[in-house]
């Protein structure tokens, strides 16, 4: 209904659908998505479009549908206004967005706030300029949404992460490929979040699991990452400095900052030259706290069944995490970073309670960072490569929602 | 004659319109089911010699300190079904009327653009600008919104029906910005005579409840340059930021807050380190920086014009130097430090 006899097919579903054709304007294509109604399907044909605002979703369960990664290609080099975005999508409900590719957004590629239902689908976010500084900051970026599905993505070359969920919940991000981004995959002050079969490639970090500071959603728990690989993440950090991404060294397989209940297993890690995997927590990276209700600590965190390979001979220099481990480097076990990290702080009271098994050969460390003299490091002194006591570490659920039908 | 005659007069009885102007306000009622493609429809404004006039029986209102968009004139009014007034909260919009009307005329040198249309629904309110023809006598609805070059800009942007929720979505609902006590309170200048706009809505009845001017709060006008730099400061970042940077608006993942009710300092940016700012952080640690303007990621969003890193992200595409002027002195004269 309603699909005109130059744009593709629509296919069934919905109750209503927009049709639109190589060769449309950015102009038509704006009016397009101003006048959508709920229930729209939006199919766009093969071709480039080349659009110099932001496209924005604001009505709900609608379903954007391109011939395919790399086929349909939203252009965004040419952003004239707006607020930089790509895609934006803001307080809906059961939004889809599959089977295309957005290039060169001067921000964000795909942006949703506050929604809930999200899939991306077969989508591809990438940046082509030769400055790499001059990226965009995200590609795949729900952000204080619920019910969330990222699959069959493929993001590259954001200047902070590829992949990043911020300040959501029950979500599930699998199969995707990130690479030469500065965190590949990023789950900020998450809750209840599924990270799987992912290859994490070339970017600085792999896959990084935070909970920072002031923001609106506190803390983040309950992530399970398992059956990912995670490799050869040795890129320069190209993020703006102030960021926190902007911190991580370039050579980080894992890390997990400041989370509760994290369960990491059946990854596959190697080559990592900074360290494959960390657990730290926020005062390693010794900025102030001013929110009062923020818990800076990690605590059970369990890592096991995974397999290491290589990594840790070349810790980044530039950076203050990996200058500290180059010092200690000749003391390290075959001079090698040690494939599992602790940053040893913890709540004398509670513990941290982080459990490793099975993780092969892997060496282990515990830097004991609240004992380094940050003005005289000396992280020879203090740490302590004994491997820790072999645990049996509790599984967490796994997360399904409606919609979570992997 | 006669049944011509008869007309003219039901619509005179039921309106109030002088002969001058024989179309009513609100026009045949219609627009609460879906948007008027012609702004002539609604009957709230026309262009006169070069500015806008409102229509018998609408209001206009301005701004203690408002809105930057790129040094446009802008001419504001409000219209609501007869009997019908708003009703008067203290803080947030007044709880208007289904049928209300608010426009918002965007114009450089008499030579005026688009005109904003607010209109609240059974189901809420919703908007659409119309942008004005070459001869001035009618603006055509443009959902679709645009690029458009004005004397200051040629990249001003006209908004699309969608990127209005972006300043005008609370937690899901589109909701006014100015339409509240504290951005009215203060005096206008009527053809009748100069009056506090509050005081003046309820003598007109259409606004109840509201208690004295006095009693109100009212936000500080930023270019008055009698009151404290701190004062003006925030008065602007609250009529220019806030309706994203709350608890309720688009940027409530920053955790960054420029409502005047923010009273904590590392909320308003003080030391906070920025959160989702990818490049727009350009090397800076902290949103505000005391006593260092150069420093905070705040003065150089609000000195940037490339999209994505530039604040406010719409609504301008020059720099507000009299904007950045007051938050540069409000953080220069900050005591203290981050570290």
């Amino acid at each position: 209904m309603g699909c005109g006899a130059s744009g593709p097919a629509c296919p069934g579903g919905g109750t209503s659908c927009v049709s639109i054709g190589a060769g449309t304007s950015a102009a038509e294509i704006e009016n397009r998505f101003a006048t959508l109604t709920d229930g729209s399907t939006v199919v766009f044909g093969e071709g480039t479009f080349a659009m110099n605002d932001t496209i924005i979703i604001a009505a709900n369960n609608v379903t954007v549908i391109g011939a395919g990664m790399g086929k349909t290609i939203f252009d965004f080099s040419g952003q004239k206004g707006g607020d930089g975005e790509g895609f934006f999508a803001q307080s809906v409900q059961n939004l889809t967005l599959q089977g295309f590719t957005v290039k060169d957004t001067l921000g964000n590629a795909v942006k949703v706030l506050g929604s809930t239902g999200v899939r991306f689908d077969h989508l591809e976010t990438m940046w082509t300029g030769a400055d790499s500084a001059s990226h965009g900051g995200y590609g795949l970026y729900p952000v204080l949404s619920k019910n969330v599905v990222i699959e069959h993505c493929i993001a590259s070359g954001a200047s902070d992460s590829g992949i990043y969920l911020g300040q959501s919940e029950q979500a599930t991000i699998h199969d995707n490929e990130v690479h030469d981004n500065v965190a590949g995959i990023e789950c900020e002050n998450t809750w209840f979040t599924d990270v799987h079969d992912n290859y994490a490639h070339d970017n600085t970090g792999g896959i990084l699991i935070f909970a920072l500071p002031g923001l609106q959603q506190m803390a983040t728990h309950d992530i399970r990452v398992f059956s990912n690989r995670i490799e050869n993440n040795n890129t320069s950090n190209f993020a703006a400095q102030g960021n926190t991404v902007g911190l991580v060294p370039r050579g980080t397989g894992f890390l997990v900052m400041a989370a509760t209940n994290v369960e990491f297993f059946g990854n596959t890690l190697s080559g990592n030259e900074t360290g494959n995997s960390a657990i730290i927590s926020y005062y390693a990276t010794q900025q102030p706290i001013s929110d009062q209700t923020y818990n800076p600590l990690p605590d059970y965190v369990s890592i096991h069944d995974n397999t290491f390979t290589g990594g840790g001979d070349t810790p980044d220099l530039t950076k203050k995490f990996g200058l500290l481990l180059a010092s200690a480097q000749s003391s390290f076990p075959g001079s090698v970073v040690p494939s599992l990290m602790w940053d040893g702080i913890e709540d004398p009271q509670t513990a941290a309670n982080i459990c490793y098994a099975n993780n092969g050969s892997a060496g282990y460390v515990d830097l004991h960072l609240d004992q380094v003299d940050p003005n005289n490091p000396n992280l020879p002194a203090v740490m302590s490569v004994e491997p820790p006591p072999a645990g049996s570490c509790t599984p967490l659920a796994p997360i399904t929602f409606p919609g979570s039908d992997q | 004659m006669n049944a011509r005659w008869a007309i003219f007069v039901v619509l005179f009885v039921h309106t109030g319109c002088t002969t001058k102007n024989a179309c009513r306000p609100g026009g045949d009622g219609t627009y609460t089911t879906a948007l008027y493609d012609k702004l002539s429809s609604y009957c709230m404004v026309n262009i006169e010699a070069g500015d806008v006039v409102p229509e018998s029986g609408v209001t206009p209102y301005d701004q203690t300190t408002p809105l930057f968009s790129d040094y446009a004139t802008k001419r504001r009014t409000i219209w609501m079904p007869p009997g019908t007034p708003a009703t008067y909260t203290a803080d947030g919009p007044f709880d208007f009327p289904v049928g209300t009307i608010a426009t918002k005329s965007f114009g450089w040198n008499g030579k005026w653009l688009e005109t904003r249309v607010l209109v609240k629904k059974e189901n809420g309110w919703t908007g659409a600008s119309y942008v004005w023809n070459d001869d001035q006598s009618e603006a055509t609805i443009q959902p679709g919104g645009g690029f458009f070059t004005t004397p200051e800009s040629d990249a001003y942007l006209v908004p699309n029906k969608n990127e209005c929720i972006k300043c005008h979505e609370s937690t899901g609902t589109i909701v006014p910005i100015g339409l509240r006590a504290d951005r009215i309170n203060h005096d206008f200048a009527y053809a009748t005579g100069t009056e506090n706009q509050l005081a003046h809505w309820s003598r007109m009845g259409i606004l109840t409840g509201a208690p004295v001017p006095e009693s109100s709060p009212a936000l500080a006008d930023f270019s008055d340059t009698s009151l404290s730099t701190e004062a003006r400061a925030r008065a602007y970042l609250a009529a220019n930021c806030s309706y994203c940077h709350s608890s309720t608006g688009e940027a409530r993942n920053t955790g960054l807050l420029l409502g005047m009710e923010v009273t904590d300092p590392y909320r308003l940016g003080t030391c906070k380190t920025p959160v989702a700012t990818g490049k727009a952080a350009s090397n800076l640690s902290y949103d505000v920086v005391p006593g260092n303007p150069d420093a905070s990621i705040m003065v150089y969003r609000m000195q940037a014009t490339t999209p994505s890193i530039m604040m406010p992200e719409l609504g301008r595409s020059v720099v507000h130097s009299e904007g950045v002027a007051v938050v540069r002195d409000w953080i220069a004269e900050m005591p203290g430090s981050c570290q």
